[in-house]
């Protein structure tokens, strides 16, 4: 059992709503130069659920899991809900036909925080019943916990977008003085790439390229699931996301591949050291939906 | 002599104002300080294009010369200067006191800024928000034979400066130094227009810092990237290869760094390098002496 400050955590509410989905009109552009109608970014994601496969989605780019929620109000209100979301904080429907009941963070996935263009998505899980009954524009209150998240002994490792009933489920214990975590799988650095020099880490996700068609067969990639925890190896995201030599970052898959260069399957990160503090251990069963005891 | 279709190029009139520097107070730094940048936008009297791009007291990513914007979009990204302006392009001064002077288009960092050498003379009678025009010349370059490879951001007039020659079917292009791909870091993966973009050699981890002579990097420098490919956007393909220009300095945010253009990319097997110290645009412009 990890030692962690999880009883002088604030606990306090953001209020988002259900986003709508952002195809663009014009077409992406894929890394070789074809016109690509993407979709699976924002809205409600009937069908594409946390613990289900990222890869074999039709025209799917970057698709997310469930439900696409974003800020409301004020510039600055809608990065405070970026900010202090974390994965595994409860969620209660404010408005719809859904109001009153009630959902989780799965993971954020989107880049520039302090811009209002793009994508900056806290994306939430609903039982099959619920998310029938919800709509674009929906309110939603989340109960932010986890920010300033520490376990006792390793205050150098950075926990992020982490809610303490979930590193309390994710198996991790101390081995030879680090933090073994277990893991789907563990990703070289040469593959992650968007989301360096995005900052603060609160905000976003690091990216697993797709577009060297190759990598997918040689990394296993085809068997990542949404939901699932894996190690970026040889980069850090203390205070911004970068290349790091002897860096581990820990991640939960939250979009799937891409066909744009550099883009790929998104991972949101949840824990980072730039010591060799943290280690793996492989576990095919390292999901997130396991250890929040989601109904999928 | 390399074969082109530079005469089937079209030239066109594209603009900026000289942007004024903006602050938001201090940024955290990768490991954690306060730092208060310099060296974004306005006009820049002491760093030019040739200079180290590292080691200016609180600077980062410091822009050489002028920095200008377009304004016929609320983005200046989508302007046209952003989309249009190719390094080596003309640039006259078209108001203020330094109206009618000439300058050069030296790159273009993917945030917000686009850049132009001017002579130290003009300099000093230049202002914040003078207008700048570009004959905007590039797009669509080819080389006989290498429909294949992409041309980016490069005048006619520069890809004939920089030393490249053919052999076996490939092009050899003089560089300062080779990257690993691994290194890029921000701009890489976001859109995929490889024309309005930069990104960033991470200048984070002290240990790629010395082996890869980060410090060392000069604004302007021809650079190799290894395992990368940019005809559309920037991402990894193994075997492939991109040829930059430095066009920003230095960064202590994590995974930031001296930005890159990229101007030559391909598939394996169609770039080879050849490492030459002095392989920068100061020197193929005519802008410095070479030593």
């Amino acid at each position: 059992m990890l030692e962690c400050n999880k009883d002088d955590l604030l606990k306090f509410a953001i209020q988002g709503e259900i986003v709508p989905a952002i195809p663009l009109r014009n077409y992406w552009v894929t890394w070789n130069g074809k016109p690509k109608m993407a979709i699976g970014v924002g809205g409600i994601n009937y069908n594409i659920k946390v613990g289900g496969k990222v890869f074999g989605w039709a025209n799917g780019d970057r698709a997310e899991p469930g439900v696409a929620t974003d800020g409301t109000g004020q510039d600055s209100w809608k990065v405070g809900y970026r900010m202090y979301s974390c994965i595994g904080n409860e969620v209660r429907v404010l408005s719809g036909e859904g109001k009153g009941r009630s959902g989780v963070v799965i993971g954020k996935h989107g880049l520039r925080a302090f811009q209002q263009r793009g994508a900056h998505h806290v994306l939430m899980h609903f039982e099959d019943d619920v998310l029938d009954m919800l709509a674009i524009g929906d309110k939603m209150q989340v109960k932010s916990h986890g920010v300033g998240l520490s376990i006792e002994g390793f205050e150098d490792v950075h926990l992020q977008s982490l809610s303490p009933i979930l590193l309390d489920k994710m198996g991790i214990r101390v081995k030879d003085g680090k933090l073994e975590v277990p893991i789907v799988k563990e990703i070289p650095n040469y593959l992650i790439s968007q989301g360096a020099g995005e900052r603060p880490s609160e905000i976003g996700n690091w990216s697993i390229q797709t577009c060297y068609p190759p990598d997918i067969e040689r990394f296993g990639l085809k068997d990542l699931r949404f939901g699932d925890v894996v190690l970026l190896k040889d980069v850090q995201s203390d205070y911004g996301r970068s290349q790091f030599k002897g860096g581990t970052t820990i991640g939960v898959v939250c979009c799937g591949p891409s066909d744009i260069s550099g883009k790929g399957i998104g991972a949101t990160n949840i824990m980072s050291t730039r010591s060799s503090k943290i280690v793996g251990k492989i576990d095919p069963e390292a999901n997130i939906a396991r250890y929040l005891g989601l109904n999928i | 002599m390399l074969k082109t279709n530079s005469d089937n190029l079209i030239v066109t009139a594209v603009q900026g104002v000289i942007q004024p520097p903006s602050s938001r107070g201090y940024s955290v730094t990768w490991d954690g300080s306060p730092k208060l940048s310099v060296g974004t936008a306005s006009i820049s009297y002491t760093i030019q294009v040739g200079d180290l791009a590292y080691g200016q007291a609180s600077a980062d990513h410091i822009e050489p010369g002028v920095t200008i914007q377009g304004r016929d979009k609320p983005v200046p990204s989508e302007c046209a200067l952003a989309i249009l302006a190719c390094i080596g392009n003309e640039a006259k001064v078209v108001s203020g006191d330094a109206r009618g002077a000439k300058g050069v288009f030296t790159g273009r960092h993917a945030g917000s800024d686009d850049m132009v050498w001017f002579p130290e003379e003009v300099l000093e009678k230049l202002a914040l928000l003078d207008t700048i025009q570009i004959k905007a010349c590039g797009v669509g370059l080819t080389i006989d034979d290498f429909d294949d490879v992409r041309f980016n951001k490069l005048s006619p007039g520069l890809l004939q400066n920089m030393g490249i020659s053919i052999e076996d079917n490939q092009l050899v292009v003089p560089v300062t130094k080779e990257f690993p791909g691994f290194l890029m870091g921000s701009g890489i993966g976001s859109d995929p227009c490889t024309e309005t973009n930069d990104y960033d050699i991470q200048t984070t981890c002290p240990e790629y810092v010395d082996e890869y002579q980060l410090k060392k990097i000069r604004l302007g420098d021809v650079v190799a990237i290894r395992d990368h490919y940019c005809y559309y956007g920037r991402g990894r393909y193994e075997g492939a290869t991109t040829i930059g220009v430095v066009i920003h300095g230095w960064s202590d945010f994590a995974g930031h760094g001296p930005g890159v253009n990229p101007v030559i990319s391909a598939l394996p097997g169609r770039i080879k390098t050849k490492l030459d110290p002095h392989a920068n645009i100061a020197y193929y412009l005519g802008l410095r002496e070479k030593p």
